[in-house]
């Protein structure tokens, strides 16, 4: 089969699925970020800013595991820009290890100046803050090389679409960094503008100055957003889904904040995604299980959550009409035998997916050496791509 | 002397554009610029 025929199969397996249509297989999303450089022999200080050792890692990966889709084909955990503009940034990797630190670029008080103008508060406050003295001699020299570094960069996210079309792999969804991300107002406080400790201070003291902030950033970010999803009319079956949203800020939520902060915003989002029958996967990092009342009168086939910690049958009983994507937990994969690994693979078929309604999927980003041994990697793929239903 | 040169706003910052943007880049110079300025300001 053709490369574009096999890509169009794969996502009508993932549409069905989410649809809760029988399929007569269950596709399976590789959760796969940088597990794939350590399966390949390689260390992340070799590969972050070499992206043909990365590009190998990747083929890598495709060519020994089965999968329908990958959610990184290599491009995310990318330090060569940063590396080329000098010290100062906020991602650190050595050989095994990839990370952030938690950061704020605003105060609750500093919020607005950031929305009236975000380049000039980035050029004026966060660019001076973030790298000192050295701000002040950055030389032309320097910012050539930075915007080169990023446009090898941008060359390198085009070429390995291009790789994934010649693999028959569809693309998790339209909305990206490069295409323009959906960026709920309190994931966008918690990642960057007032990070972890602040956002969960304001939200206790000084509650009307978030309210501002998240009501105005619905009007200019959101509101954009929503025109956009109603212009496109109905699903774009390039894609595995019409839209990826990560939430992680809930975590950090009581009820009661979540229904002032999160909740009024998110039914907004996902009521126009219903609205024109499109379907949205949300990767729900932590639990999201005290949370699950709140999506139980959307139609099936809108949402498909992507579990990082929830247990997915118990789940499945929670929000009867959400399709599920993940169940393959880490913990098996590192520290279980391959027969194991596919006992389990088959459990959440069997019981999750005979009528729809499910992806197979590893519940947490394969990162870590440790995430998953390769033989049960391999055993659960086969397993998988094999089994019908 | 080129110390400060790009950090006055928006004059600087204009004057950066000018200087690191290639000429067969510029219809699309603010779409670049944004993405690249996300990954100095967040990466």
């Amino acid at each position: 089969m053709n490369s574009k025929k096999l890509k169009e199969e794969r996502v009508k397996l993932f549409r069905d699925a989410v649809n809760f249509r029988k399929t007569d297989r269950i596709p399976h999303f590789a959760n796969a970020v940088t597990w794939k450089v350590f399966d390949a022999g390689h260390t992340l200080d070799e590969t972050m800013t070499d992206f043909d050792l990365m590009e190998k890692c990747v083929l890598h990966f495709l060519d020994k595991y089965p999968v329908d889709a990958i959610l990184d084909v290599g491009i995310r955990n990318q330090f060569n820009v940063t590396e080329a503009f000098g010290e100062g940034s906020y991602y650190y990797y050595d050989e095994e290890v990839v990370g952030v630190h938690d950061h704020a670029h605003c105060t609750p008080e500093t919020l607005q100046e950031y929305m009236d103008d975000p380049t000039r508060y980035a050029w004026e406050v966060i660019l001076p803050k973030k790298y000192g003295e050295s701000w002040e001699q950055k030389t032309t020299k320097v910012w050539k090389k930075t915007f080169s570094e990023y446009i090898r960069y941008v060359m390198f996210v085009l070429h390995m679409a291009k790789v994934m079309d010649r693999y028959g792999l569809p693309g998790l969804s339209p909305n990206n960094p490069m295409k323009g991300a959906v960026v709920p107002a309190v994931e966008e406080l918690m990642s960057n503008l007032l990070g972890i400790q602040q956002l969960s201070v304001a939200m206790r003291r000084s509650p009307e100055l978030l309210d501002a902030f998240i009501e105005r950033w619905e009007k200019e970010r959101m509101e954009p957003i929503y025109e956009k999803i109603r212009a496109a009319g109905g699903p774009n079956y390039k894609y595995c889904f019409d839209s990826s949203i990560l939430m992680l800020a809930h975590t950090v939520m009581n009820s009661r904040q979540f229904e002032r902060f999160y909740w009024p915003y998110l039914k907004k989002l996902l009521d126009t995604y219903a609205e024109m029958g499109q379907n949205v996967r949300i990767f729900a990092e932590g639990s999201i299980l005290r949370f699950t009342e709140y999506f139980r009168d959307y139609p099936k086939g809108l949402l498909t959550f992507h579990l990082e910690q929830d247990d997915p049958f118990e789940f499945r009983e929670a929000l009867p009409n959400a399709a599920i994507m993940g169940g393959m937990t880490t913990d098996l994969l590192s520290y279980g035998t391959p027969e194991e690994c596919v006992a389990y693979a088959k459990k959440l078929c069997d019981e999750l997916g005979r009528e729809g309604g499910f992806i197979f999927s590893e519940n947490k980003m394969l990162s870590y050496r440790n995430d998953a041994k390769s033989e049960n990697m391999l055993a659960a793929c086969n397993f998988v791509r094999d089994y019908r239903l | 002397m080129e110390k400060g040169k790009y950090t006055s706003y928006p004059e600087g910052y204009k004057r950066l554009v000018r200087d690191i943007v290639p000429w067969y880049m510029r219809p699309a110079k603010d779409m670049l610029m944004r993405l690249l300025l996300t990954i100095l300001v967040d990466g």
